[in-house]
């Protein structure tokens, strides 16, 4: 007979032993694959970036290869060029059909009748410091830049710093910003470091799993272990493949969880985060000198704002921020205010914001007739600014 | 090796694995032999350091053991701490000390170039070194026999569960389990897994996912933040350190006990204490009680504990020695512990001159019950966070900066960061207290029924696998690494 303290162990231990392969068992059966970069973007909500007709990229997203973006560019070395800085509003349409494209789309098919080259680069939630970063990574590596249009978003001036999301791979290029000033250091090094990383990951093999993973071997012997077990793993389970789409949905019920319980919603009042306010203001001053020294044409955008309803915005810190934006007329630059273009009905849903929802209002992205209206007013004003543009 | 990783668990699998099957002394083997397998994994010549560390003392506490003559064994003693102390200065101190000589003879007008070194840091020397002394020491103070069984002794120097970052172990809290076989129990398995688990989340879901946060508000300038944000980055790494060192700890624990070894506990909810003292009897328990029988009752001549309790307090009765000047020397060197740096002997004298204004308030305070605890705590918690900026901050001025911005509200609750950063540091300030109350009280009702208990075991372990797994990767070493 086996005494009350083993038969309690032996019960915990069986315990024990069903809660791991339950757990095991949970990954294991994960089927949704949802594709994390669109799902911010709302079920409705499509990243496009449009290609010439030889299938060349104008758009780039920095995720993907410099490389070819710049090879695929090559052609129109001779043309006089137009480059766009924009975040995900300029590549994402809702409600997509076939044949739809993005503002940049319509706006390179436009310009290119006339021999000037059009070309973008977004990223979701781009904030001016990364924006400084791609203009000088463009005017240094592409030649006849004569017009950077740059939509300034008050929604990204909450944003702050340069994402390896974005920029580690691009780090590869080997680009340094050549201005001397503290945040091109700043963002010098960080390139270098991911630079560095990149480096001690080449001689990975195990192309399946995401090099960042291993950051904390660097090099070590166990690295080399570590990686080909991961290997196998990922070869042989399922929910070792699965892993990354548990990671996405376990952060999207966070996020909903947390807008659930305090109540916050697309409408939500998004404050203004002074002290990264003011490090985009400054950045932007960076911007606009750079365009000043290399004789660049800068024509600042108030980007599209959906106003039927109540935007997420304090008001006076927005009216501010758009006096600000518009202060710039006084040095030369020209500021577009694009506020109203887009007519409400264009407009479409984000995925849900809260729990137990099935969408919320998009304050963002809109339909491709927004961004017909979009791509239409810039030709407009560039026909009227003559050779301005 | 580093834990959060598959190849630890698979290796720690083989290991307990082979651990049941063997007979007693071939067991002994395996666990040196796999403990050096875990180090080398992370520089195989470095583990020649920990064998010659562990070798010297071997003969040293043999040597110390068979004199009769006092001076000798004094002599040899002496000669321990050197040769210990003198790896520990090269590895760890020789850059900080030169530069600071260096900086000082500047400012008598000498001109000397800064000497450039490329010394790495071997993993886990400040925890192995801390644990060879206490062995010879033991030996000297006649509390041990000195092991001649070389590959018990070193097992107990180098069993990988605690040699890179603790707990500290003494002799006799340890080598008696490695030389008996236990009988095999279901409940080594469980708990250990649990811990094991528990482990993996605090580290792999909670800290490796707040770091990045944590390095970005302490990149940006001091000068734009507020007295709110100066808390908040005081509390959020105050939490990262806490799980991420908490995390090993049960790691290394667990994996211990899946071979029936108890090792003693390191962390008992810290940030609940109630007073400084109690503070240092929760927190890093074996390194506080370490420093307490190895420097500072030593220091006032005072008799020591020989248990790794925790805390660094002094008998009522003590008229011996200068306490204050024991007292802050001991933490200014249990700064420089974790750091060659000037911030870590701030944050040393810092909680020295905590520890010291409680004693004097101690005497003239009247309050008592749970009105004392409760205030205990908040004024505790609070300023146990603080200490935590010169440890990731590095810098002196902008420590300074930032405790100037707490003392006059500099900035008042103007915020610098996105508000997802105050949340996430608000809730995890929820959730020590929640699993506090969870640990004292939930669990215990819910033992009294055993299948209550089990359906709660499995709904938690299964949450635990799935997240820890999910997120194993090892993308982040543990913070305590690098001390």
């Amino acid at each position: 007979m086996l005494s009350k303290e083993t038969r309690n162990n032996s019960f915990l231990f069986v315990c024990t032993l069903v809660g791991v392969i339950f757990g095991l068992a949970v990954m294991s059966s994960y089927e949704n694959k949802t594709d994390f970069g669109d799902a911010a973007l709302g079920k409705g909500t499509v990243s496009y970036f449009h290609k010439d007709k030889s299938g060349n990229s104008i758009h780039f997203l920095p995720k993907n290869s410099y490389n070819d973006f710049l090879n695929g560019l090559s052609i129109y070395s001779s043309y006089p060029k137009i480059l766009f800085l924009g975040n995900s509003q300029s590549h994402s349409i809702n409600q997509k059909e076939l044949n739809d494209n993005t503002l940049t789309g319509y706006l390179y098919e436009s310009f290119i009748s006339d021999s000037i080259l059009f070309f973008a680069s977004s990223i979701p939630n781009a904030n001016l410091q990364e924006h400084y970063l791609l203009s000088q990574f463009f005017f240094d590596s592409i030649s006849n830049i004569e017009t950077l249009l740059l939509p300034v978003f008050f929604d990204d001036f909450r944003e702050d710093g340069i994402r390896e999301s974005y920029f580690g791979d691009f780090s590869k290029s080997l680009y340094q910003i050549a201005e001397n000033n503290s945040l091109a250091k700043r963002i010098n090094s960080k390139l270098e470091i991911w630079q560095q990383k990149i480096k001690s990951n080449s001689n990975d093999t195990t192309a399946s799993i995401e090099n960042n993973d291993f950051t904390a071997l660097n090099k070590t012997t166990q690295d080399v272990v570590e990686r080909k077990l991961n290997d196998v793993l990922y070869r042989k389970f399922n929910f070792w493949q699965n892993r990354q789409q548990i990671r996405g949905e376990f952060f999207t019920t966070l996020y909903l969880s947390r807008n659930t319980a305090f109540g916050i919603s697309a409408q939500t009042t998004r404050k203004k985060i002074t002290s990264r306010y003011l490090k985009n203001k400054e950045t932007l001053s960076l911007i606009i000198n750079s365009c000043k020294k290399r004789d660049i044409n800068l024509i600042l955008i108030i980007p599209p704002l959906r106003t039927d309803i109540k935007y997420p915005y304090d008001e006076s810190e927005y009216s501010q921020f758009k006096e600000y934006v518009n202060s710039f007329t006084l040095n030369g630059i020209h500021v577009l205010d694009l506020e109203d273009i887009v007519e409400p009905e264009y407009w479409g849903y984000s995925s849900p914001t809260q729990l137990f929802q099935t969408k919320d209002y998009d304050f963002m992205h809109f339909q491709v007739e927004g961004h017909k209206v979009f791509a239409d007013t810039i030709l407009d004003v560039s026909q009227n600014l003559n050779n301005d543009i | 090796m580093i834990f959060n990783s598959v190849t630890y668990i698979i290796f720690l699998f083989l290991v307990v694995l082979l651990y049941w099957v063997l007979p007693r002394k071939p067991r002994q083997v395996l666990l040196f032999v796999s403990s050096i397998i875990f180090y080398g994994l992370w520089r195989f010549e470095y583990t020649l350091l920990v064998l010659v560390s562990a070798i010297n003392d071997y003969g040293i506490s043999i040597l110390i053991d068979k004199t009769s003559n006092s001076k000798r064994k004094k002599g040899l003693l002496i000669f321990s701490l050197v040769f210990n102390l003198g790896l520990l200065v090269y590895f760890k101190y020789l850059m900080f000390l030169t530069t600071n000589a260096i900086s000082l003879l500047n400012l008598f007008g000498l001109e000397i170039t800064p000497l450039e070194f490329s010394i790495i840091l071997p993993l886990g020397i400040s925890f192995y070194t801390f644990q060879t002394i206490s062995y010879t020491v033991d030996v000297y103070r006649g509390f041990l026999k000195p092991y001649r069984n070389f590959f018990l002794y070193g097992s107990y120097v180098t069993f990988f569960p605690q040699l890179v970052a603790g707990p500290i172990l003494r002799a006799k809290e340890v080598i008696e389990q490695l030389s008996i076989r236990p009988e095999f129990k279901l409940s080594y398995i469980s708990d250990g897994v649990i811990r094991i688990l528990i482990g993996l989340f605090l580290k792999v879901v909670i800290t490796d996912n707040i770091a990045p946060m944590v390095d970005e508000i302490y990149l940006m300038e001091v000068s734009k933040l507020s007295a709110i944000d100066v808390w908040t980055k005081a509390f959020l790494f105050g939490f990262q350190i806490y799980f991420d060192f908490s995390a090993y700890s049960h790691i290394a624990i667990g994996s211990a006990m899946l071979m029936g070894i108890q090792f003693p506990e390191n962390f008992n909810y810290p940030y609940l204490a109630k007073s400084f003292k109690a503070f240092w009897k929760r927190w890093h328990i074996s390194l506080s009680s370490w420093i307490r029988d190895y420097l500072y009752l030593p220091l006032l001549g005072e008799k020591v504990q020989d248990k790794s309790t925790g805390g660094i307090s002094v008998s009522k009765s003590s008229k011996k020695g200068n306490t204050n000047r024991a007292l802050f020397l001991t933490w200014a060197i249990m700064g420089l512990w974790h750091g060659a740096s000037w911030a870590f002997v701030f944050w040393g004298v810092y909680h020295a001159t905590l520890i010291l204004l409680e004693r004097f308030v101690a005497k003239h305070n009247s309050l008592k019950g749970k009105i004392r605890s409760f205030l205990g705590w908040i004024i505790v918690f609070p300023l146990a966070m603080l200490s935590w900026l010169p440890f990731r901050d590095n810098s002196l001025v902008n420590v300074f900066k930032m405790f100037k911005k707490v003392l006059i509200f500099e900035g008042g609750l103007n915020r610098s960061f996105s508000e997802n950063v105050y949340l996430i540091t608000f809730l995890l300030t929820i959730l020590v207290i929640l699993s506090y109350l969870t640990y004292s009280y939930l669990l215990p009702i819910l033992k009294r029924n055993i299948f209550a208990y089990g359906l709660f075991l499995i709904i938690v372990i299964t949450f635990l696998t799935a997240l820890d797994l999910t997120f194993l990767r090892p993308i982040s070493q543990f913070i305590y690494f690098q001390f």
